[in-house]
C-alpha cells in the first residue's frame, strides 16, 4: 500500500508541536486577563454613561465586532509602527520602530479583540445583579467601588463564567493567526514542520487534535469552575465554603 | 436625636414627600402607618439616602447634612448612621449568614476579620441562628434570611435601626420570629423607625406612631391616641378598613 498518509508522523508530530504550546497558552492567558480588565472598564464606561467615553467605546466596540481578527492583527501590526512614527515626528523622540518586540502586536490585537466582545458579556452580567444587594451595600455606607468589588463583581462573574469559557476557547483557536504579526506559536511551527517534512495534511491533523484537546480541557475546567462557585439550594452542607474568608 | 425639616422628595415632577419636619428622641421605637404609596419606603430610604431628596435637612446623632447640596462622601458617611432592613431582605447572595454580617464591619468599619467574627457570631446568636451562621442565604428560610439581615443591620451599631416591611414578604407562619428579633431590638434600647401593617404588633411595641398620608405626616401620637381616637378623617378612614379586613379574616 503506497504511503498515502504517514499516519506514524502524526504522532511523531505532536511533541514537536507541543513544545510551542506555552507560547500558545502565553498569548492566550495574557489576552484574556486583560481582555477582561479592558473589557470591564468599557462595560463600566456604558454602564455609567460616561461623557465622551460612553459613544467612544460604542464605536469601538462596533468597529471590533465588525471587521476580522485577521485585519485587526495587521492593523496592529503596521499601525503601531506607524503611530511611533508619528509620536516620533510630534515630540521629537526617539524610539526604535523596528525594534518593537512582535508579541505586542500580537497582545495588542488580541486583548482589544477579547475585550469588545467581553464588555458585552460584563454589561449584562453586571446588569443582572438584583439592585436589593446592592442597596443594602450601601445602606452599610460601602463606597460605589467597595460595592463594585465586594457585591457586584463577585456576583457578575459567576454569571458571565459560561460566556468567559466561550471566549477563551475562541481565542485559543484564534491564537493560531498570530503567525502574521511573525510570532511562532503552535500552528506556525506547525506550517515550518510541515514545509520541512512536505506533509502537510499530517500536520494539520496534529495540530486539530492538540486544539481539540485543549478545548475539552478548558470546557472541562470551566465546569468545574462553575461547579464550585455556585452555592448549592439544599442546605446538607452547611460547610460548604467554610471558612473561605476567614 | 434625629431631626428631620422640610424634606421634600420628588419623583418625576411628582411630589412624594412634601415637606417634612419631625424630631426623634433617643430610644423612641417609631412606627409609620399609612396606606400604600403614601411615602413610607420612600421616608425611610430618605433618611438613609438611598433615595436622594431635592430639599430639606436631615440630623441624625450630631450629623447634619443639607439634602440640597450634599457631596459623595458625606452621603457615604451619613449611612452609616442608621442601618436598614429591607422588605426583600436583600442579603449578599455570595456570602453565607456569617459573611453578610461580617461585610460591613470589615469593609465599612475596617475592623479586623477577627473582630468582626466576634461581633457577628453574637449578632447571629442574638437573632437565634448559631446554628445557622455558615449557611448561604438561599439555603435559609425567608424568616431566616430577614433575621440575618437584621442581624447585619444591628452589628453596624447604629444610631437608628430603619425597617420597611419586615414581614410583608414572609409566609403568614413566619411572621412571628422576625417579629421577635425585633421586638427583641428595641428592648435592648435601640431608636428604630418601622414602618409596618402588622397594627397589633405596631400597637405593643411603638412609643409613638406616625401616620403618613400622601407625604404628609397627619398623625403624630401615642399608640393609643393614634388607634382609638384619631384626629384626622383619613386616619379613621384607613384604620376602619384596616380592621374591617381583618374581622373578615377572622370569619372564614
Ligand atoms: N423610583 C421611583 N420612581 C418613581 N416613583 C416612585 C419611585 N419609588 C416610589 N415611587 C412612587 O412614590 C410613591 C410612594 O412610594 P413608596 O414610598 O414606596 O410608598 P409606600 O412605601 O408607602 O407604599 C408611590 O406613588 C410610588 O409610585
Ligand atoms: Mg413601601
Amino acid at each position: 500500500m503506497p504511503n498515502i498518509v504517514d499516519f506514524p508522523l502524526i504522532i511523531r508530530l505532536i511533541p514537536t508541536l507541543l513544545a510551542y504550546l506555552p507560547m500558545t497558552l502565553f498569548i492566550t492567558f495574557f489576552s484574556m486577563i486583560f481582555g477582561v480588565l479592558i473589557g470591564l472598564i468599557i462595560a463600566l464606561i456604558k454602564l455609567n454613561q460616561i461623557r465622551i467615553l460612553s459613544p467612544m467605546a460604542t464605536v469601538f466596540v462596533s468597529f471590533i465586532r465588525g471587521t476580522p481578527l485577521l485585519v485587526q492583527l495587521y492593523l496592529s501590526f503596521y499601525g503601531i509602527p506607524v503611530m511611533l512614527r508619528y509620536i516620533n515626528y510630534f515630540y521629537d523622540t526617539d524610539y526604535n520602530v523596528n525594534n518593537i518586540p512582535s508579541m505586542l502586536f500580537v497582545l495588542i490585537a488580541f486583548s482589544f479583540n477579547e475585550a469588545a466582545y467581553n464588555s458585552e458579556t460584563i454589561r449584562a452580567a453586571l446588569q443582572s445583579v438584583n439592585k436589593g444587594q446592592i442597596e443594602a451595600a450601601q445602606s452599610l455606607g460601602m463606597t460605589y467601588r467597595q460595592v463594585l468589588q465586594r457585591i457586584i463583581i463577585p456576583e457578575a462573574f459567576i454569571v458571565a463564567l459560561p460566556n468567559f469559557g466561550n471566549t477563551l476557547i475562541g481565542l485559543l483557536k484564534g491564537t493560531s493567526l498570530a503567525f502574521v504579526c511573525s510570532v511562532v506559536e503552535m500552528t506556525a511551527r506547525g506550517k515550518i514542520l510541515a514545509g520541512f517534512h512536505y506533509r502537510y495534511f499530517e500536520v494539520y491533523i496534529s495540530l486539530a487534535l492538540i486544539y481539540w484537546a485543549l478545548t475539552i480541557i478548558i470546557e472541562q475546567l470551566i465546569k468545574m469552575a462553575e461547579k464550585r462557585l455556585t452555592i448549592p439550594d439544599n442546605d446538607q452542607i452547611p460547610n460548604y465554603r467554610r471558612g473561605k474568608l476567614l | 436625636m434625629i431631626s428631620v425639616r422640610n424634606l421634600t422628595l420628588y419623583f418625576n415632577q411628582h411630589c412624594i414627600l412634601n415637606n417634612l419636619s419631625f424630631d426623634i428622641q433617643k430610644n423612641e421605637i417609631i412606627a409609620i402607618i399609612g396606606a400604600s404609596g403614601a411615602g413610607k419606603s420612600s421616608l425611610l430610604r430618605c433618611l438613609n439616602l438611598l433615595e436622594k431628596p431635592q430639599q430639606g435637612r436631615i440630623r441624625i446623632g450630631n450629623q447634619e447634612i443639607d439634602l440640597a447640596h450634599v457631596k459623595r462622601n458625606e452621603i457615604v458617611q451619613f449611612r452609616q448612621q442608621s442601618a436598614m432592613v429591607f422588605q426583600q431582605f436583600n442579603l449578599f447572595q455570595q456570602k453565607n449568614a456569617l459573611e453578610n454580617v461580617m461585610e460591613g464591619l470589615v469593609v465599612v468599619k475596617k475592623y479586623s476579620p477577627q473582630q468582626a467574627k466576634a461581633i457577628a457570631l453574637e449578632k447571629l446568636v442574638e437573632v437565634g441562628l448559631s446554628g445557622r451562621v455558615y449557611h448561604y442565604p438561599k439555603q435559609l428560610s425567608g424568616g431566616q434570611q430577614q433575621r440575618v439581615a437584621i442581624a447585619r443591620a444591628l452589628a453596624m451599631n447604629p444610631k437608628v435601626l430603619l425597617f420597611d416591611e419586615p414581614t410583608s414578604a414572609l409566609d403568614p407562619e413566619l411572621v412571628g420570629e422576625v417579629l421577635m428579633s425585633i421586638q427583641q431590638a428595641a428592648k435592648a434600647g435601640n431608636t428604630m423607625i418601622l414602618v409596618s401593617h402588622e397594627m397589633q404588633f405596631v400597637y405593643e411595641i411603638a412609643t409613638r406612631v406616625l401616620f403618613l398620608d400622601q407625604g404628609q405626616i397627619i398623625e403624630d401620637g401615642t399608640p393609643e391616641q393614634v388607634f382609638h381616637c384619631p384626629v384626622h378623617p383619613r386616619t379613621k378612614v384607613f384604620l376602619s378598613r384596616y380592621f374591617a379586613t381583618l374581622s373578615s379574616d377572622y370569619q372564614i
